[in-house]
Formats: structure tokens, sequence, C-alpha cells
């Protein structure tokens, strides 16, 4: 009644496997954790590879500022592609190169200036102009773009916009300030 | 499995540009700037940043700094002007509108001549080659090369010095092309167009154009090799206009169409757009901005250091080697001199191997410090000063010119080294 678990006679003990052999459940923990942690390379490397592998993400790879005071070290993979334009200079000559994507900081009047300044070029454009322009001269840049360039926007709209512009001046100030 | 496979790849693409994303947000304006550390680690694995902005690698092309991404603007890192031609994977980038050519089927190509003359033309790329090849060194700059160092500054593509290159160009005198069509009497004018367009119909192509006069100089090309190789589709494969002398505006690339008038060209890139003040050097005031503008034209004349590295630290007693590059609109290099006290004495320079009128003439100096350039240091920086005269009398200005365009740069430029020991 007390005793409900029988008691093994040592025999019996010694010839349980778990008793006998009390390594092999960890073997197989093991062999499981390893097999496990091997796909997980498997994965992270495949991944790794295509990324190497996929020609259009070539080009936004990172330079370290080594490359940059040195021949750069891409430049062998380059050639290649020189002699393959060489070849192809009877042939189809593509291009496939990156765009940003540069999220707008928000402001006043942002999806105005989203829905008419993205249409014809890249806001970098726009960014990298000198800093601490006058709103005399963002008027006429944007005003430019509806005359010369023949952009859709109201007169509103371009007041509104050059708003949104010198809003962005504080983003500049800030990150000059805050980003080394 | 295969579409498995290209759907991770879709969405590696897709997560990895995100990340692209977040790190271009340092190319301008920064989120981060609202303090989201995560984007401060991410930019860690995103395009290098010079001076706050990005620098990538585009096809065919060394990492350069991106002065626009869409169209490309790209700029050519300094330490390749230490070559007398710049090489082709490093030669500067400008386009202005944003649907550029990103397929060219050779074969198909045709480069149309038309107007008036006496038989239209439509030549392909091995009829051009069937011509008598012209070989010639030339400088291609862009009339707003250093726009950014204008004072005060003005609005337009954002360049340092970097929007130049020199290349041995070789193609077809397109003299040759244009007495082939058989120009007709009466025409003055001749207009070129590339295979780019704007965005929108209303955005003006970018068609540009030559008085017949200068268009029918002999060393005028349609060029289909640069540097000994074909042109890398950003500077304008399959065939681009070579202009020597003239800034870049005028070498329109991916030339397709040619078309010689009888009326003087008034598009808008030729009326309203890369005008400059009617004025010496294209020198004005800005507050008394001047009446008269006409159409860029020939280079004036220019002078760079390239070597040492600048602020490169030197011994007190150390033997400097100084270089770097001249060139002007074609009358070619004269002299070139440098200053180690500001401009009150100079020295000749000796000048480098001359490969024509048109290309970059390297200068050398060699150059030891003394009792009274010591005094000169400001802050231990030894500041030299470079100057150069063409074969006209021309010479750069002391004081950098100024008109609203940001065109045509020249002032005397200084380079500094630090003076250690
Ligand atoms: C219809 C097309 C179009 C739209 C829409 C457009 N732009 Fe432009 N923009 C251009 C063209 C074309 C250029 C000239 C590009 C060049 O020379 O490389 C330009 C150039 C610029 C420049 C460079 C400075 C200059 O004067 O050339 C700035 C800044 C600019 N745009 C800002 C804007 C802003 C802000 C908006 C929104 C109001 C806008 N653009 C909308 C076509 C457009």
């Amino acid at each position: 009644m007390q005793n409900h678990t029988p008691i093994l006679p040592e025999t019996a003990k010694e010839n349980s496997d778990s008793y006998r052999y009390p390594h092999r459940m960890v073997i197989v923990y093991t062999l499981f954790l390893l097999m496990g942690a091997s796909i997980i390379a498997w994965v992270s490397l495949q991944n790794r590879y295509n990324r190497e592998d996929d020609e259009s993400l070539d080009y936004f790879k990172e330079v370290s500022s080594k490359n940059l005071s040195g021949r750069d070290p891409h430049l062998d993979k380059n050639s290649e592609t020189k002699t393959n334009l060489k070849e192809k200079s009877l042939g189809v000559v593509s291009l496939y190169y990156p765009w940003f994507e540069i999220p707008l900081p928000p402001g006043e009047h942002k999806q105005v200036f989203q829905n008419h300044c993205l249409v014809c070029h890249s806001p970098q454009l726009v960014f990298n102009q000198p800093p601490h322009l006058k709103s005399e001269v963002w008027k006429g840049v944007v005003h430019k773009m509806v005359a010369n360039y023949g952009a859709n926007i109201s007169a509103l709209e371009e007041e509104q916009i050059v708003t949104y512009l010198l809003a962005l001046q504080l983003f500049r100030d800030y990150q000059a300030k805050n980003v080394p | 499995m295969q579409a498995k496979r290209i759907d991770r790849r879709h969405w590696l693409r897709q997560s990895f540009t995100v990340g692209l994303r977040s790190s271009l947000l340092y190319s301008g304006i920064s989120l981060s700037a609202l303090g989201c550390k995560r984007d401060r680690q991410r930019q860690e694995n995103g395009p290098v940043m010079l001076d706050n902005e990005p620098v990538l690698r585009f096809p065919d092309k060394v990492p350069m700094r991106v002065v626009n991404d869409r169209p490309p603007c790209l700029e050519t890192p300094w330490r390749y002007y230490r070559d007398d031609f710049t090489p082709n994977e490093a030669f500067y980038v400008r386009w202005h509108l944003q649907s550029i050519p990103t397929r060219i089927d050779s074969a198909n190509w045709r480069l149309k001549i038309g107007g008036h003359v006496q038989k239209s033309l439509e030549l392909s790329l091995a009829d051009l080659r069937q011509f008598e090849v012209v070989q010639l060194a030339a400088v291609n700059q862009c009339s707003g090369n250093s726009r950014s160092l204008f004072g005060p500054r003005v609005t337009g593509a954002q360049w340092g010095n970097g929007a130049m290159g020199n290349a041995m160009w070789a193609g077809v005198p397109l003299k040759t092309l244009l007495d082939k069509a058989g120009i007709r009497a009466g025409a003055i004018d001749v207009s070129f167009d590339g295979l780019d367009q704007g965005p929108l119909a209303s955005v003006p192509d970018f068609v540009k154009s030559l008085p017949l006069d200068i268009a029918r100089r002999p060393e005028v090309l349609v060029a289909y090799e640069m540097n000994g190789a074909p042109l890398p589709i950003l500077n304008g494969f399959p065939v681009r206009l070579v202009v020597p002398g003239y800034y870049a505006t005028y070498w329109i690339k991916s030339l397709s169409q040619i078309i010689v008038h009888e009326q003087t060209y008034t598009g808008y890139w030729m009326t309203k757009a890369y005008l400059i003040p009617a004025t010496n050097n294209a020198n004005e005031n800005p507050d008394r901005l001047s009446k008269s503008m006409i159409p860029i034209h020939q280079m004036n004349v220019r002078s760079f250091f390239t070597m040492p590295e600048e602020l490169q630290q030197v011994r007190k007693n150390q033997l400097v080697k100084l270089a770097g590059i001249a060139f002007d609109g074609g009358s070619g290099i004269a002299k070139v001199e440098i200053s180690a006290d500001r401009g009150k004495s100079w020295q000749q320079t000796e000048l480098g191997k001359n490969h024509g009128n048109y290309s970059f003439r390297r200068w050398s100096a060699l150059w030891q410090n003394s009792e009274e350039f010591t005094k000169l240091l400001e802050n231990n920086k030894a500041t030299w000063l470079v100057k150069a005269t063409n074969n006209k009398g021309e010479e750069q200005p002391m004081e950098s010119i100024w008109n609203r365009g940001g065109y045509m740069r020249n002032g005397v430029e200084s380079w500094s080294v630090e003076v250690v020991g």
C-alpha cells in the first residue's frame, strides 16, 4: 500500500536502459539540437547566398569607408560587366538602378508635397538644396515646376508646399546637431 | 519550390529595401532626428554617408556620391583625378529627365539625321563604325560643376568639384555625317536629342542645339567609345555627342536624333535653362542681376590640386610633391602657377604630358618649407593656391565669380596640408 512503486531488484535496475546508458538521452537531445541548429544555419546561409546572388541587390551593397580610399574591390566584378558590355555592344544593354525611398518627415501639408513633388524626380533633389533658403526662393522653385515643367499644382497648393519646405529646415537643423 | 524561392527572394528584396529606406533617411532629412535608436543601428548596414550624403554603387560604377538618385546624378570621387583619364567606372553621371534609357537594343538602334538636309539618314551602330574613326582626348565638365561652393548658394543640382572628367573619345566627326546627309543652303542651327524623356508630356524634352559653324568643327564627334570601351549606359550608350571645349550640357547622351534648322532652335533648354549673364566670365551681382542672358557655351580655364591628399600631414622640412590638373575651353594650358603666400608671389610648375588642347593637363611642383613660409602657417596649416593661364592669356580669377544659375565657377583653388614636427 505504502509502496506503490515496486522496488526493482538491483539487477533489474541496472538492466533498465536509462539507468545503464544515462547519456543516451543527452546524446539524442544533442543530436536534435544540432539538427535544428544546422537547419537554421543552412537557411540563413541560403538567404545570404541569395542576397549575393541577386544582382539587383548588388548595387545596394554597402561600401566600407576603407573602400573609399583605395581602389574599389568590386571592380573585378565590374570588369566582368565591362566585357559583357563589349560583347553586347551589338546586343541589348540594360540598366537597373536603385531608387531611394526617402520617408518624408511629418509636417503640415506633407500630403500635398507627397502628391505633387515626387512625380518627376526624387525628393533627394529637393532635400539636398542649400540650407536656409528664403521663402521667396522656395516659392520661385515651386512655381518653376508649374510654369516651366507643367506640374499640376494650384496656387493654394503651391503655398502649402512652401510651408512644408520651410518647416523641413527644422529637421535639417536638428539632424545637423544630433546625428554624428 | 521554385515559386517559393522567388517569393522568398522577393520578400528579402523588399525587406532589404526597407532597411535601405531607413538608412537613406540620412541622405537629407532624418526621422531618426526624433531620436530613434533603431534607425541609427540600421544605418550601419546601409550605404556609407559622406558629409551626410549617400555614396552608392550604380551599375558599372564605383561607389559615388549620389547628388540625385532619380534621375541619377553621381559625382566622381576626387582621387580618380590623379589619372590623366577618368575611368569610365568613375566618370560622373548627370541626367535631367526621369525617363532615362534603361534598355537599348543596339541592333535596332538608329541615329536619325533630318531637317534641312538633302537626304535624311538613319544610321545603325554598324553604319557609324564604317566611317573613319577619330580619337580625341577631351574634358567633359558639367556647367554646374562646383555649384554647391557658390556664395551665396544657389538652387540646382548640388555638385562639388567632381562633375567633370577627361576621356579618350572615339567616333565619327559630326561633320562627316552632316555632309553625308547634305546640308541645304540656308541652314544655320543643328539640334540634338537623346533617348531620355520627361516623365510627363508637359516637361520639355532635353534637346540642345549648336550653331552650324560650331557643329561643323572637325573635333565635334558622335562618339561610340570612351577610353577604349563602349560608353556605360549611364554615360550615354550607345553614342553621345562630344563637343570639345564646350560645357557638357551640349554633349547629348544616348543621341538619337539630329535636326538641321533654317531658324535658330528655340527649345526650352536653349532659351530658358542653361543661361549665363552676357558679362565678362559670366559674373553678376546677386543684388543687381544682369538683364542680358545668353546660352552657356565655351568652358573657362580651371585648375585643381590632386596631390598630396588634402589636410595630409607633412614634416616641417619635407620635400612635398604637389600635383594637379588644369584645362580650358580648347586653347590649351600655357602655364600653371602655385603660390605659398596667398597670391603675393607665384612659382611656375612643370606641365605633364600633352594629350591635346581639350584634355586635362597635369601639373606638378616640388615644394620645400622655408622660414618665411613657417611664419604664414595658421594652426600649423600650410595653404597653397593654384592658378592656370590658357594660351589666350586668360587666367583664373582670384575671387570666384557668381551667377544665379551656379555655372562656370573657376576661381583660384586653395589646398591645405598640416605641417608637423
Ligand atoms: C512636372 C514634373 C515636375 C514636378 C511635378 C516637380 N518637378 Fe521639380 N524639377 C523638374 C525638372 C524637369 C527639374 C530640372 C531637373 C534638372 O535640371 O536636372 C526639376 C528640378 C527641381 C529642383 C532643383 C532646382 C532647380 O531649380 O532646378 C528642385 C529643388 C525641385 N525640382 C523641387 C520640386 C518641388 C518642391 C516640387 C513639388 C512642388 C517639384 N519639384 C515638382 C520637374 C518637376
